[in-house]
């Protein structure tokens, strides 16, 4: 990797991160009419309206707007939610822990069952387990995450009394949202492993490591998986969206307090800025996540050249 | 990721050489597509001809016949076979009325996407420079949003409505078919395919609608087919959500979204829909892997 392509995939990151800035200040502007009266809402007197454009700065140009708002975020500053009245920083910072908790747990699993799901199918291709694996991983790709939510509640709390729905009280309430996340995402996670190893299989090394008498086990763990695993880096790093995708729609089922509940929370009660900065912040860890995978990818297959 | 598969063009030439062997899995899957066909012709015949043979409106509310578990008939009324929702209306009747609406808003959005994107892939392709670079990072830039997200917030400052859902997912969605013609016509601009068109003294316009166009046809197809499943499932969570299809327009994603309420009492509300959507997408996917594997035999094995 040269220092020439870090530099041009630095800028290439920055010019992205500028654009996602631009596209999340427009969000507000999509607002028929007039973002303050809408946000608001109907109650608000004409004087009250008033002051919200001011504090906005809706009444200047959408340049010098856009300018504000560019200052502010560099600064750290992403608006201030008009619910809440605090800053959107810390208001979306306090609710980080929840969904990281969430995403890590359901990340363990996904990897946890995809990776040996994928390899014990590859290994014994065609067989009946390699079906069940293929099968299930189509399944949870059809799956709507909300329903297979609402479906383990219907199991777990109305009919066992196992587990309690909704929130944030201990442990065990991390159970079910994280099955939920995860079980959409294993299967495309196995179905990928499987297709690496079936590609890594088929090598040389593979066939040398055989032919110098290892034994199965070690051809598979140290040769072939080594191998399979490093496209799956990257394939990971472009899933996060999706994964952040469903993890909004499972915490809202949930009602689990991360950053997917506040977010939708917010769309209903028009409170832009808390929108404007999550969507903000999700995209720019898309971005630098993937400038990282990038990197990553280039340690772990030294064969790879960035042109 | 584009220029970290190039160096694994030697393992693709071995998956090629692999796929040349039609395998028992091959066979099992084109039964599964063939399966999945089937269901979808049922479902697309019962979301056309469905509500006029059910004897039941998907919007008449009857107070007296709320939340009846499937199967409930009283004497002289007809048969409710998933039951009723918390007004009264038949779950069967709004499943099928669901199908028409979801179903239709999935087809627009994939055909105006993919015509978008095609026409924004080609004229990137081959008239490369500047437009390219803006259309290339227009593509990344919509890769960044995680997508749900986005047309949260786009929906939730437009305000909710199906003409703004469509819209919503064509701009979020065209960026796959542009990567994808514009991939293979990188590959093709300078192959003898072109140049023998260009000799012949085609104009450039021919060569782009025709020669190019066709030649690239096939992964756009198999990449449609997966996008409608996707859109299905991306409309139904938002009309989960309450922003996508308003009620009492009965939707998948709204119908599961008002048995909520019930879900202690009434298991029905929730688990018909949801059961509709999966076998949906479910089937959408299943032929659309039979037509990757029919349409490009280096994935037969994969």
């Amino acid at each position: 990797m040269t220092a020439d392509y870090i530099l041009r995939r630095c800028l290439h990151s920055v010019l992205l991160l500028f654009l996602v800035t631009v596209v999340v200040f427009l969000i507000l502007h999509l607002v028929p009419g007039d973002p303050a009266t809408v946000m608001a809402g109907v109650q608000a007197t004409p004087h009250e309206i008033e002051l919200l454009r001011k504090q906005m700065g809706l009444d200047r140009p959408l340049l010098a707007q856009y300018a504000r708002y560019m200052t502010g975020v560099v600064r750290g500053d992403l608006g201030t939610s008009i619910r809440a009245g605090v800053p959107v920083l810390g208001y979306v910072a306090q609710r980080v822990p929840a969904s990281l908790a969430l995403a890590s747990v359901a990340f363990v699993l996904i990897l946890g069952a995809g990776v040996p799901a994928g390899v014990i199918a590859a290994t014994r291709k065609g067989s009946y387990i390699d079906h069940l694996v293929m099968a299930v991983a189509v399944l949870g790709q059809a799956v709507p995450g909300f329903w297979l939510g609402l479906l383990m509640i219907i199991l777990f709390s109305v009919k066992l009394r196992l587990l309690s729905p909704f929130g944030f009280a201990g442990p065990a309430n991390l159970i079910m949202p994280a099955l939920t996340l995860a079980f959409l995402q294993t299967g495309l996670v196995a179905r990928i492993t499987r297709s690496e190893m079936l590609g890594v299989l088929s090598q040389d090394c593979v066939r040398t490591a055989r032919a110098k008498g290892l034994r199965e086990h070690t051809v598979i763990m140290r040769h072939a998986l080594k191998n399979a695993l490093i496209p799956l880096v990257t394939i990971l790093g472009i899933q996060f969206g999706t994964l952040m995708g469903s993890a909004v729609v499972t915490e809202t089922v949930f009602a689990w307090p991360g950053i997917g509940s506040l977010v939708v929370n917010a769309v209903y009660q028009r409170d832009y800025p808390v929108v404007q900065g999550v969507v903000l912040l999700l995209a720019a860890a898309f971005v630098l996540l993937n400038f990282v995978v990038d990197g990553l990818y280039a340690t772990l297959d030294p064969r790879v050249v960035y042109a | 990721m584009p220029h970290s598969i190039l160096a694994l063009s030697t393992r693709e030439s071995r998956r090629v050489a692999a796929s040349r062997v039609v395998s028992l899995q091959y066979l099992l899957r084109r039964k599964l597509g063939l399966a999945g066909a089937a269901i979808l012709v049922v479902i697309a015949g019962a979301a056309v001809v469905g509500p006029g043979l059910i004897p039941h409106n998907p919007y008449v509310q009857d107070i007296e016949a709320r939340l009846k578990p499937p199967g409930y008939a009283v004497a002289g009324s007809a048969l409710s076979v998933l039951g009723t929702d918390q007004l009264g209306r038949d779950i069967l009747a709004r499943i099928l009325q669901g199908a028409r609406v979801s179903i239709a808003i999935a087809f627009c959005a994939v055909v105006l996407s993919a015509a978008l994107g095609t026409g924004l892939g080609l004229a990137a392709g081959y008239y490369g420079a500047f437009l390219d670079v803006v259309v290339m990072r227009l593509a990344d830039l919509q890769m960044a949003f995680p997508f749900i997200l986005l047309s949260l917030a786009i929906l939730g400052a437009l305000g909710p409505s199906i003409v703004n859902m469509i819209v919503v997912f064509v701009v979020t969605g065209w960026p796959v078919y542009a990567r994808t013609i514009r991939g293979s016509l990188l590959t093709l601009k300078h192959g003898t395919l072109v140049e023998s068109a260009l000799a012949i003294g085609l104009p450039e316009w021919r060569i782009l609608s025709t020669y190019i166009l066709l030649t690239c046809l096939d992964p756009l197809i198999v990449l449609a087919s997966f996008e409608v499943g996707r859109v299905i499932l991306l409309e139904s969570s938002l009309s989960f959500l309450g922003l996508g299809i308003q009620p009492p327009t009965p939707s998948w994603g709204n119908m599961v979204a008002d048995g909520r309420d019930y879900i202690s009492t009434a298991w029905w509300l929730i688990t018909f829909p949801g059961l509709a959507l999966m076998l949906t997408v479910f089937s959408v996917n299943a032929v659309g892997d039979v037509l990757r594997e029919y349409l490009d035999p280096k994935q037969r094995r994969s």
